[in-house]
């Protein structure tokens, strides 16, 4: 009886570790999300084109991640956008701004230099 | 599901590719109603064409999908209140759009209230018998500069309570809808598209400025009837200038004996016209409860034809001025004369009222309301 208590909490233990974990690795994903976006909007692109492409490159985004991160960059004019009719319905194209271009660059030597420290660290 | 779908088919009378159309739109409606009202359009376009991509995706490209297939695509996409939180920093101001609904209905309640408030108290003055031209002329010049001083501290004050609402000040946490949609859908575990309230539109839909104009006159009646009865009469002036004779014309009694019935009338009201606000659609429940009022309205107009005579001649013919008191007898005769009349008048309008709320009940567009009042 008191061993199953025992085990049974264990299990909510790990599940708690589990929950932990996976939302360590949330977080530093959405640290790198912003660089993996503008990484891929030299090009105009809609919303669920470019969770294709990402998710091809190996970084999965939900949709309702991506499409209000879309939003914000382009309130915050890193990226601009333009609906086209060229497909079979209206869509929305995002590509990178002027200004979101100069941010990206920074951002890439800041995310090389931080990469390399905590790479350091770890080995 | 199925079972669902002909329900809603048979009392829309939509068709079934329709039906598939506005399942989608009622969930992207459902998404971006909580969305700022400029970003609305533009992010439910976006949204219902990212829905069309996902159904290419999975199903290929087909002129028509079916109600499975655009279900199982919304189910994948997840309830529209776990996108809306995805843009919820949009709302990320000094109060968020769920509480701006509640927020822009208050202000400008309590501020008309404020004003016609003081607006009510000058005209009174006016009556009082210590008016000269002199205070007369100084209270209609502070008028204005009173009022937008009052509607400005309003304002401020119901802005401040609304700010630290939504900003969750620790002990005041009060939940904003959204996060309580979620809750309750996490609770019911799996969402279902065919859960989704319709877009109003049409007779469902309510504007803002009934309800606001019915709080305020509602507020006007309560004041004047509960604190300044003994002000209520015929104020008369036989040349302007020569001052004003008040003379009292309903009858205390009458006004004692209804004056209860009418206040429950105005709580109930008011508090319904709040729901109306929140709400901002004409739902089953809203439109049960508009009739129970009607009837409520037809009850207490009975009552006043069964009791005391609203008008009291006696107040009038011992006025202190047989001038004045002679000069205004035909028009209190006249009143309480017709006053029977206007009452069964009151109810056959409301009676009649009420059956175009019982047929609005039974019209096609409220199909879905059903699924609210469940």
């Amino acid at each position: 009886m008191i061993y199953s208590i025992m085990q049974s909490e264990r299990i909510l233990l790990m599940n708690e570790m589990e929950k932990k974990f996976e939302n360590a690795v949330l977080e530093i994903r959405r640290g790198t999300l912003l660089l993996c976006v503008l990484s891929q909007l030299d090009k105009p692109h809609y919303g669920y084109e470019l969770v294709q492409i990402l998710s091809s490159l190996g970084m999965d985004i939900d949709q309702n991640t991506l499409y209000p991160l879309l939003r914000r960059l382009e309130d915050q004019e890193i990226l601009v956008s333009d609906w086209s009719v060229e497909g079979s319905r209206p869509r929305k194209y995002y590509s990178i701004s002027e200004d979101g271009r100069s941010l990206f660059n920074k951002l890439t030597l800041e995310w090389k230099k931080i990469s390399e420290i905590v790479t350091g660290m770890l080995d | 599901m199925e079972k669902d779908f002909r329900n809603s088919y048979r009392d829309a009378g939509l068709r079934r590719k329709e039906y598939k159309m506005d399942l989608i739109k009622r969930y992207v409606y459902a998404v971006v109603k909580w969305l700022p009202k400029k970003k609305r359009n533009d992010i439910g376009r976006e949204l219902e064409s990212s829905i069309y991509d996902n159904l290419e995706a999975r199903f290929g490209k087909k002129d028509e999908y079916t109600e499975e297939e655009v279900s199982t695509v919304l189910k994948d996409l997840g309830s529209p209140w776990k996108i809306a939180i995805g843009y919820s920093w949009m709302s990320d101001r000094l109060i968020g759009p769920e509480l701006l609904q509640i927020y822009f209905p208050l202000t400008a309640i309590i501020s008309g209230a404020v004003a016609l408030g003081l607006t009510v108290s000058f005209i009174v003055s006016v009556f009082l018998p210590d008016m000269t031209l002199g205070r007369f002329l100084l209270g209609f010049l502070g008028l204005i500069p009173n009022i937008l001083f009052a509607v400005a501290t309003v304002v401020g004050i119901t802005t401040i309570i609304f700010a630290l609402i939504e900003h969750n000040v620790p002990g005041y946490k009060i939940k904003p809808q959204l996060e309580k949609q979620r809750k309750e859908a996490a609770e019911k575990s799996n969402w279902n598209p065919s859960d989704l309230p319709s877009v109003p539109k049409g007779k469902q839909k309510v504007s803002l400025a009934e309800p606001i104009i019915t709080m305020c006159f509602i507020i006007i009646g309560v004041v004047l009837f509960n604190f300044f009865p003994d002000k209520l009469g015929i104020y008369y002036t036989s040349t302007w200038g020569s001052g004003w004779e008040f003379v009292p014309i309903f009858s205390e009694t009458a006004l004692r004996t209804f004056l209860p019935f009418w206040n429950v009338i105005w709580g109930i009201s008011f508090v319904f016209q709040i729901f109306l606000i929140v709400k901002l659609r004409w739902t089953l429940s809203l439109r049960l409860a508009d009739i129970v009022i009607s009837l409520l309205h037809i009850a207490v107009l009975g009552i006043m034809i069964k009791g005391p005579e609203l008008i009291n001649m006696q107040l009038l013919l011992s006025y202190s001025k047989p001038e004045v008191a002679e000069a205004l007898t035909p028009l209190a005769e006249f009143f309480n004369y017709s006053i029977d009349l206007f009452l069964i008048v009151g109810i056959v309008g409301t009676a009649l009222g009420i059956i175009g709320k019982i047929v609005n009940i039974f019209r096609a567009d409220s199909y879905i309301e059903k699924n609210e009042a469940a």
